[in-house]
């Protein structure tokens, strides 16, 4: 079909359109998805044992703000990223600088841990993907309603915005402070989530 | 934003809308804006006729997305790129498995070919050392049979005596094989 046929039809089979404007209300449904899925695995798991002595140490803080930073910024960009736009990228970067960044700072306990075990952490990684559930429907319900032009992308973007949230209520869930620890059984199932999204957001979201 | 840009956006708006006249006229225009964006990126004609197509579908489908108070030519060059990049990706996608199934049906002669070399090799190398000696002079540096007899110093009907049951002894080794 010519550009000029297309252009014809098109335009005979427009209908008005309710413009997109992703508002707060978007942004809060899928932060408190986020911390109800949180506050359920305290709920059913309990809270770790140790929290009044480990709450005020500047470990734990740093790690529970770089996992907050990393759900929330991860739902930005997934936003971001659902509307056609030519700078779509840099959001995206930032999400990996911060996942980096926590799986640095762990790295950088783990070196200074010598006698570091990884133990058997299977029920913190079933907490991380049970958590996950909630926030990521919310989360791919919302910005299936844009045009991604990165589906993988969005996908992995939505995964890892809702692991980040399960890997935050295994901080306050699982009693173990071992970098290798939650390096295997709360950060690996945060990445492995990731990729699972990569092909989710391929699946779910319609191709432009 | 330009002035066209602005023009572009308010047309958009009103298609947003509904307004189908003004929806012909941004696709019009969006057309010839493509058509020499692209002239300078793609070569074939074909091909740009394609991606404009699917750029324009895609503009349909994506327009609800478009904020008005933001370049049109920034968010419809972002579309554009994409459909750029998968098409490319599919043409090199189908280039490389044309290519591929060629190398293959090229490879599998040449393989089958390696292999009945080889099997040949192998069955001179079973042969005695004179036989053996004989039939590589013969066939493998070409040496006419008055050469090799001169050079083995045996006589010419000797030599094709030791050739010829040299032939019938590789024929029993490889029938079988090949």
């Amino acid at each position: 079909m010519s550009p000029d046929k297309i252009i014809s039809q098109l335009a005979k089979d427009l209908k008005p359109v309710k413009v997109l404007k992703y508002n707060t209300k978007d942004y809060l449904l899928v932060f408190a998805a986020g911390v109800f899925s949180v506050l359920a695995s305290i709920a059913i798991a309990g809270l770790r044992l140790d929290l009044s002595q480990i709450i005020s140490s500047p470990r734990f803080i740093l790690e529970t703000i770089v996992l907050i930073g990393l759900a929330i910024l991860s739902t930005l960009a997934a936003f971001h990223l659902s509307i056609p736009s030519t700078n779509s990228h840099f959001s995206s970067r930032i999400v990996i600088f911060n996942l980096f960044a926590w799986l640095g700072f762990l790295l950088y306990f783990l070196i200074a841990t010598p006698e570091a075990s990884a133990g058997w952490g299977i029920s913190c990684a079933k907490e991380v993907t049970i958590d996950t559930l909630i926030p990521a429907i919310v989360l791919f319900l919302i910005i299936k309603r844009g045009a991604s032009l990165n589906r993988a992308a969005s996908g992995w973007l939505v995964l890892t915005s809702a692991a980040a949230y399960g890997a935050l209520a295994t901080q306050f869930t699982c009693s173990s402070d071992d970098p290798l620890h939650i390096l295997v059984w709360h950060a690996l199932p945060v990445i492995i989530l990731g990729f699972l999204g990569v092909a989710l957001g391929k699946f779910l979201i319609k191709k432009l | 934003m330009t002035t066209k840009d602005r023009l572009l956006s308010q047309l958009m708006f009103e298609s947003q809308q509904g307004n189908q006249l003004s929806y012909e006229t941004l696709l019009s225009e969006a057309c010839v804006f493509l058509q020499s964006y692209l002239n300078q990126k793609i070569n074939s004609s074909d091909q740009r006729d394609d991606i404009i197509q699917e750029v324009l579908l895609a503009v349909h489908k994506a327009r609800h997305t478009y904020d008005c108070s933001k370049s049109f030519f920034g968010w419809m060059l972002a579309i554009t790129h994409y459909k750029v990049n998968d098409h490319l990706r599919i043409q090199y996608k189908q280039n490389y498995q044309e290519l591929d199934e060629q190398m293959t049906d090229n490879s599998l002669d040449k393989i089958l070919e390696n292999e009945r070399r080889q099997q040949l090799i192998n069955a001179l190398d079973s042969l005695r050392p004179r036989p053996k000696e004989v039939l590589s002079l013969l066939k493998l540096e070409g040496y006419k049979i008055s050469e090799v007899a001169i050079k083995l110093n045996l006589s010419e009907s000797n030599v094709k005596v030791i050739a010829h049951r040299a032939y019938q002894s590789l024929e029993s080794k490889l029938k079988d094989k090949l």
